[in-house]
């Protein structure tokens, strides 16, 4: 049987359960719209190749 | 010299007026108190007026100049910082409830330099909270921008750009992790860099994004600029990421003229359609400045700079918000709504996500370093639009679309800088029709400031922009 699919609200009070931050009730339906604009976003970086590339991060002295 | 004079000086010429016994150190600290007692209940530049500890440092640097002792560089130039910084036995807000009783029992090391080279310390900036922007109810007040007191005055470093825009103190110090130091100097016609990455130490400073904040020298005028960067500059071993590099004298750049650099417009950041009109004239119209004055002027095409917003909030979003973990489990009820919203929303994207953006980085520095082979000076403008609405910039967000245009979108102006750890300088590069102020920034190559401040200083020089007086500042 297919998984029931979670509502966006659902979904951060599930990510929010995993991280064990305490979201208040009454501010679920923002935070999970701010959520879902911030991954909509971000989602816009999926289709660059970023296969040869090592996550590091950047000090100017190393060139 | 009548105390209105005195805080229309630039910081080089307090210092030099203090020099040549011209003005005296107490007299410069309370032309500016005046001021500040007179403007700031509407402008809410500062959290904190440290009066007495100001009139404490100008009669020691009288009593240096009096022994012939040489104070430094900034002799008796009065100055404020930005209430994330340390200092000791003052409060440092951080812009939050959170840290309403905070009160470090030591100075930051930039602070320490700035008084050890003869600055006066005026007091503690106003900021969004946590340096992060969007506050919608900022505890000590909302900053109003001179220009126009319904307009934001740029976030983060909002008291930073108020406070030099209305002459209420002769220089201060941001912070710019994404363009917080050079977003105020833009909307607020004054000058502000973000230096190279580890080339200013961060020890003492509230840390936003770790591997990305960067302390920023906000001036009136671009010799302030290099005057201010030379004495916060080099290494210091409590921060171990500081750059050894020795710290030239910047200075030395100005004057120099543009003549046979290469100035680089990147196409992408003035194509959008979403740019304001008067903002894409003005740039254009630098442009033929630069060239006027002997300058190579060219396109340049850095891709990946359209999601330069994304991969900043990606980054920096993410680490902020883990980096505040404790407040969120513990504190979350004394942050504004807006930075709560905010901070909540990134803890929760998943790693693999987070991976993609500090990859997506890497592939943008690359891009930068390909196109400055070709340049010496690149050139946008600071942001795509004036100074908003202040109503506009607290509303909630509506829809993905808007997320994208107010939040997005702007970022990807500053944020490329800040995500390629190269430095970068606003300066006041004209008006809208409505007399908004317009930022006009240049980046350049790791270390590369000199060059920065050579081109910076040659177009201020041609234009008069930076000599223009906010409404606010008269009053």
């Amino acid at each position: 049987m297919a998984e029931a699919q979670l509502s966006d609200e659902d979904r951060v009070r599930e990510l929010a359960r995993l991280a064990n931050i305490p979201i208040p009730e009454d501010e679920v339906a923002e935070v999970a719209n701010r959520f879902g604009s911030l991954m909509l976003e971000l989602n816009r970086l999926s289709d660059l190749d970023l296969s040869d590339i090592q996550p590091v991060d950047i000090f100017p002295d190393k060139g | 010299m009548d105390s209105n004079e005195i805080a229309f000086l630039s910081a080089a010429a307090t210092a030099s007026a203090v020099r040549a016994g011209e003005l005296s150190p107490e007299d410069a600290v309370r032309a500016y108190l005046d001021r500040i007692d007179r403007l700031d209940s509407r402008l809410r530049a500062y959290i904190t007026v440290t009066r007495e500890e100001a009139l404490d440092a100008a009669q020691q640097v009288a009593r240096q100049l009096e022994s012939d002792g040489d104070p430094g560089p900034l002799a008796g130039v009065p100055m404020a910082i930005k209430d994330q910084f340390w200092t000791d036995g003052i409060l440092t807000s951080n812009g939050s409830r959170v840290y309403r009783d905070f009160v470090p029992a030591e100075d930051a090391t930039i602070v320490k330099r700035l008084k050890a080279a003869g600055a006066t310390l005026l007091g503690k900036l106003n900021l969004s909270e946590l340096a992060m922007g969007g506050t919608q109810e900022p505890p000590w007040g909302i900053p109003a921008n001179p220009w126009d007191l319904e307009r934001t005055p740029g976030e983060s470093s909002s008291g930073s750009g108020v406070a030099l825009s209305a002459h209420l103190c002769a220089a201060s110090i941001g912070e710019d992790t994404g363009g917080s130091g050079r977003g105020p100097a833009a909307y607020c016609g004054v000058v502000g860099l973000r230096p190279t990455f580890t080339r200013v130490s961060r020890y003492g400073m509230t840390h936003m994004c770790w591997f990305m904040d960067a302390a920023a020298p906000m001036t009136k005028t671009v010799e302030d600029c290099a005057i201010v960067l030379g004495v916060i500059a080099g290494y210091d071993e409590r921060d171990p990421y500081t750059s050894r590099r020795p710290v030239p004298d910047y200075t030395a750049a100005l004057g120099r003229g543009v003549k046979g650099l290469r100035v680089g417009l990147i196409r992408e950041l003035h194509q959008s359609p979403d740019m304001h009109p008067d903002v894409r004239q003005a740039i254009e119209s630098s442009l033929d400045t630069l060239r006027g004055l002997g300058a190579e002027v060219r396109e340049v095409s850095i891709p990946l700079v359209e999601l330069a917003g994304a991969i900043f909030v990606g980054v920096a979003d993410t680490e902020g918000a883990g980096a505040r973990d404790e407040i969120l489990r513990t504190r979350a009820d004394e942050l504004d709504q807006a930075s709560r919203t905010r901070l909540l929303s990134a803890s929760l994207v998943p790693f693999k996500v987070y991976n993609r953006a500090a990859k997506a980085r890497v592939l943008l520095r690359r891009q930068f370093m390909q196109a400055l082979n070709d340049v010496d000076v690149l050139v946008s403008p600071t942001s795509p639009y004036p100074a908003p609405l202040h109503s506009a910039l607290t509303a909630r967000f509506e829809s993905a679309d808007d997320v994208r245009r107010r939040f997005f979108f702007r970022r990807a102006y500053t944020g490329c800088y800040s995500l390629t750890a190269l430095p970068a300088i606003s300066i006041p590069g004209g008006f809208t029709g409505d007399g908004l102020p317009i930022g006009l920034q240049l980046g350049a190559r790791p270390f590369a400031e000199e060059t920065l401040f050579r081109a910076a200083h040659a177009y201020e020089q041609a234009t008069d922009w930076h000599t223009r007086v906010a409404p606010a500042a008269l009053e």
